[in-house]
């Protein structure tokens, strides 16, 4: 189980980024984790993360506090690192090896796996990035670059993946690729987007943080979606004025779900 | 106006600093400098000897190795030159703690412009820098080699590198699209 427990996160200048945002997510679950632009979500995925401290509250995995302290820890830093992976929204912010091959290579490489060889060829079939193994990942466009380090993250087999905007920097082909590869994933997937039209494919589950940087809702998606006034309060839908010949009207939508 | 002060009294302490050959008379400097930054001197202090640390330590080691080919070498420069550099460290930091640089050049539209650009390309790669940082340590399963740690430092700055240059040349486009290197719309602004 990987838990926030009332977190909330504040700037140095007292700005507020996340105000006491408290869920629980199991094994095996797909959830998907909705805002506005501003409200939180990358700096959420981050705290799960351990990457940054919470001001108040706290993370837990497996009942044990994600702390500085418990990081500090080899065995917990190794293991909770290779458990639980982020998928960072800039892919470039990722990709630090000089080729492909060596860059999925870089965490099995670490753990002085067995067989690397192997687990890279085989994350990088799964992916389609196999024949890409010996460029460098610089030059690769960014869809390319996003399925490189989805590689890099999967090959550590990890039970927790936490996927910051993962078809952002991808075509509609590739976008749909991504949606079916992690309904096949086995892991736990938490995915942020403000894609409407995709929340519904990449979990059961969404959580949705407000505006106010609260977490609004928490529950199974297609109620969140029916629900044209939470949708509206969390301005992820917007409304214009529409053009139909001489009518004109306006109402709320988006444009990417029907 | 008190920020034009400030700024034009530290061009003429950069002279001064930069001037002045005695190491008694830079450290006298210096603990002027102490003195106006106040309260703020021991945190401004603290992190001007880490912005210059490492560079001092290549320049005395390199100074001092010299000696081993036969150079002579001189220990008052070398503290002068250690001296001075702080100092001037010091003296950007303790400026930048109490000026607002943007109403200090609001005497040129142009300088404006430019320290604008640069604030804000600031702001960006600090949050760029913070997340390379953050990737690395998402991605670190146990204490890197140093060849490891040198690798991700130098994608990490080949990346920076990339981004600058692609933000100026989008920076220039877009200031181009609205007039801004055309001489006439340049003067006309200088005129507003």
């Amino acid at each position: 189980m990987l838990n926030a427990i009332e977190v909330s996160c504040r700037h140095p200048d007292g700005q507020e980024i996340l105000c006491a945002v408290d869920f629980r997510l199991g094994r095996g679950e797909k959830v998907v984790l909705l805002g506005a632009n501003g409200t939180g979500k990358s700096t959420l995925l981050k705290v799960l993360n351990g990457l940054l401290p919470p001001t108040t509250g706290t993370v837990s995995y497996d009942g044990r506090v994600v702390d500085r302290a418990a990081l500090r820890e080899a065995a917990f830093h190794q293991r909770f690192r290779r458990e639980v992976v982020l998928l960072f929204q800039n892919p470039d912010t990722m990709l630090f090896n000089p080729t492909v091959f060596d860059e999925i290579a870089f965490g099995p490489r670490q753990l002085r796996l067995d067989g690397v060889d192997g687990r890279v060829h085989h994350w990088a079939g799964e992916l389609g990035v196999a024949p890409l193994l010996d460029r460098t990942p610089f030059g690769l466009s960014g869809g390319e670059k996003q399925r490189v380090c989805l590689a890099a993250l999967l090959v550590l087999e990890p039970k927790f993946l936490l996927l910051d905007e993962p078809t952002a920097n991808m075509d509609p082909r590739s976008t749909g690729w991504l949606v079916d590869f992690l309904a096949d994933l086995n892991q736990t997937t938490l995915v942020t987007t403000h894609n409407l039209s995709l929340a519904a494919e990449l979990g059961d589950r969404c959580l949705v943080l407000g505006e106010d940087h609260r977490l609004v809702y928490d529950g199974p998606v297609q109620d969140f979606l029916s629900d044209h006034d939470r949708l509206a309060a969390a301005n992820l839908v917007h409304r214009h004025r529409h053009r139909h010949g001489d009518a004109e009207r306006g109402r709320f939508h988006t444009h990417d779900w029907d | 106006m008190k920020d034009r002060l400030l700024l034009l009294g530290y061009a003429i302490a950069v002279l001064a600093a930069t001037s002045v050959h005695h190491p008694s008379w830079l450290a006298a400097g210096l603990l002027v400098v102490a003195a106006l930054a106040g309260r703020q001197a021991p945190t401004i202090g603290w992190r001007a000897l880490r912005a210059v640390l490492f560079f001092n330590l290549v320049i005395s080691v390199g100074y001092s190795a010299s000696a081993l080919f036969g150079q002579a070498v001189s220990v008052d420069y070398l503290i002068l030159v250690n001296i001075r550099v702080y100092l001037l460290i010091f003296l950007t930091f303790t400026l930048a703690s109490r000026i607002d640089i943007l109403r200090a050049l609001s005497f040129s539209r142009g300088l404006t412009y430019l320290v604008t650009l640069v604030l804000s390309q600031i702001i960006s790669f600090r949050r760029l820098f913070g997340d390379l940082r953050l990737a690395a340590e998402s991605r670190r399963l146990r204490r890197l080699q140093l060849r490891e740690r040198y690798l991700q430092s130098a994608a990490a700055a080949a990346h920076l590198f990339d981004r600058a240059e692609h933000d100026a040349r989008e920076i220039a486009l877009a200031m181009s699209s609205r007039g801004f290197f055309q001489r006439d719309a340049a003067d006309h602004a200088q005129r507003d």
